[in-house]
């Protein structure tokens, strides 16, 4: 039989007088050690900072899959998720985003905001940001058109459909060229047309055997005059040396020729000149002969001086 | 003795005359008397070279009177060129050039400016220019007469062109020029007067004294004159002569 041993007269080991304060005080300690670790952290910080609000006007063709809680990234980096979609009084479609404060400054007036799937074609939508470098965004009421990125499969689809629009046209023509050229093959076996001839009649070659064979004959008949060709070559090589001699000559007489063109230059300059002096000079000698008729020992009248100056009766209105 | 001093009036008599008026510059002399002869042999062109070289050449020697001889020839040489507004340059910046050099009258400068001024139809200056000058003496002064009688006929001024036909003589030992001058301003009065037979008998008259001095100009101009007179006289076909043969002169002038 299990006997407990109840020591109710046993003395305590440790008497504590005020064990109910320093409990209390050690409990006080640990929650402002708490709390200071908490705003060393910036928890509070983060906690007691609003996030900033971005509406984004969503595409008229449809939201591409965004919906609430999808991410908001920039520059790879998630910075918000999507808080709300809505309908406006205008029939738009947009959608509300809470960003990262500290990402405020990235977004910018010319930040662009497509909606992208996660796995390009599939997953979840996103929001993509680009870093704007524009002038700042108003955060009282930032907005910014979304656009959804295209889709690869449309895109392909399209090219697809582009490229038949060009191929089936050059097909058609590769069936009528074909049926032209076994039309063509089909007349040059009959025999149609030159090159048919040529194909199915060996006279032609017959006859151009034999124009070889006359043209053969003909260079036989000229191998004597080739001698007396390369005697004319010769002949004329030496003629052309000649004139390269004379050439050359003219090369050296070139600069005295010019030197003689110039004085020639100078010489018919002084022709008018000259003309007028030789005509001066025989009208002194009428003057000459003038005054000689005129001397009183010749039975003249005598004269006066001459003015060099023009007579007046010069001066004519 | 007798016989030696008349060997030497023989020779005294022999001798040429000497020139007006030492040349300082050889080549400007040259120059003038190259100028001169050409003029003389109706190579305008020529003369006006000439003159230029000369005028260059009396800037040259700081000769003032060698300014004023070869600027007034350049500028009846530009008339003979039918170069009116030439003339007018030449001689004001001869006058500029003469005045830097004390000489501010010029009389032969106005009578050549009247005559550019009446050919580029400016009569009231040709007039105003030529009018001053009348009483000049000696041939210059008989052109400025000329000259403002024409140009008091292109203003319509009958009265002063009765006065300058009352000053140009007509007597037959009169020098030919200014007897061509009489008729032609006496047939300009008689047009005037609606007298159309005495202006074309005066008008011919000058033609044919022109003609004989050598002034063609002169010449062609006279006839255009007996031409109106024929026409004002009811003469057409006689008026159409004259037009003819004035514009076959003038034609033949300018080539």
């Amino acid at each position: 039989m299990l006997r407990l041993r109840h020591r109710e007269t046993q003395a305590p080991l440790l008497r504590v007088r005020y064990a109910d304060e320093l409990v209390g005080a050690l409990v006080l300690a640990c929650l402002a050690l708490f709390i200071a670790a908490v705003v060393e952290a910036g928890v509070l910080h983060e906690w007691l900072t609003p996030a900033a609000r971005l509406r984004l006007i969503l595409p008229e063709s449809g939201i591409a899959g965004l919906a609430v809680g999808n991410d908001v990234e920039l520059m790879g980096t998630r910075i918000g998720a999507i808080r709300a979609v809505h309908l406006n009084q205008n029939s738009q479609i947009y959608a509300v985003a809470d960003i990262d404060p500290q990402f405020k400054n990235f977004i910018r007036q010319d930040s662009t905001a497509t909606i992208k799937r996660r796995f390009v074609v599939a997953g979840a939508s996103y929001i993509d940001l680009s870093r704007g470098k524009g002038e700042k965004m108003d955060w009282e009421f930032a907005e910014l058109p979304a656009k959804p990125e295209p889709n690869p499969a449309d895109m392909i689809t399209h090219m697809l459909a582009e490229m038949q629009k060009s191929i089936v046209p050059v097909m058609k023509n590769a069936e009528a060229m074909t049926a032209d050229l076994k039309s063509v093959v089909a007349g040059l076996k009959a025999g149609h047309g030159t090159v048919g001839r040529l194909l199915v009649d060996d006279t032609l070659i017959r006859q151009a055997d034999a124009t070889v064979a006359q043209l053969n004959e003909v260079i036989q008949a000229l191998k004597p005059m080739e001698a007396q060709v390369a005697g004319v070559v010769k002949k004329a090589d030496g003629a052309m040396g000649n004139v390269r001699i004379i050439s050359g000559d003219l090369r050296k007489m070139t600069p005295t020729a010019r030197e003689t063109m110039a004085h020639l230059d100078t010489a018919s300059a002084e022709l008018p000149g000259l003309l007028v002096q030789a005509q001066a000079t025989a009208d002194s000698l009428k003057k000459l002969s003038d005054q000689l008729r005129g001397l009183w020992i010749l039975g003249g009248k005598g004269q006066h001086g001459e003015s060099r100056r023009l007579p007046e009766q010069a001066v004519t209105p | 003795m007798r016989r030696a001093a008349a060997l030497l009036l023989l020779l005294a008599g022999c001798s040429s005359s000497a020139p007006s008026r030492p040349q300082a510059d050889p080549a400007m002399a040259e120059a003038m008397d190259l100028g001169r002869s050409a003029f003389g042999l109706a190579r305008f062109d020529q003369s006006q070279t000439q003159y230029e070289t000369a005028y260059r050449r009396a800037l040259l020697s700081n000769d003032a009177a060698g300014l004023h001889d070869s600027a007034y020839d350049l500028a009846v040489a530009r008339l003979a060129r039918e170069d009116a507004k030439g003339a007018l340059v030449a001689l004001d910046r001869a006058r500029a050039d003469l005045a830097l050099r004390g000489t501010h009258d010029l009389p032969d400068f106005d009578v050549v400016e009247a005559a550019a001024f009446y050919r580029l139809g400016d009569y009231g200056r040709a007039f105003d220019l030529a009018a001053r000058r009348t009483d000049q003496g000696g041939l210059l002064g008989e052109r400025a007469v000329f000259l403002t009688g024409m140009a008091a006929d292109g203003l319509g001024r009958g009265d002063v062109l009765a006065r300058c036909v009352g000053r140009l003589g007509d007597a037959p030992r009169t020098p030919l020029v200014e007897r061509a001058d009489h008729a032609e301003l006496a047939a300009r009065l008689h047009l005037r007067a609606g007298e159309a037979s005495e202006a074309l008998t005066q008008a011919v008259a000058a033609s044919e004294r022109r003609r004989a001095a050598g002034e063609y100009r002169g010449m062609a101009r006279a006839l255009r004159l007996a031409a109106q007179a024929a026409r004002a006289g009811g003469q057409p076909g006689v008026a159409a002569s004259y037009e003819r043969i004035a514009a076959q002169s003038e034609a033949a002038q300018r080539k």
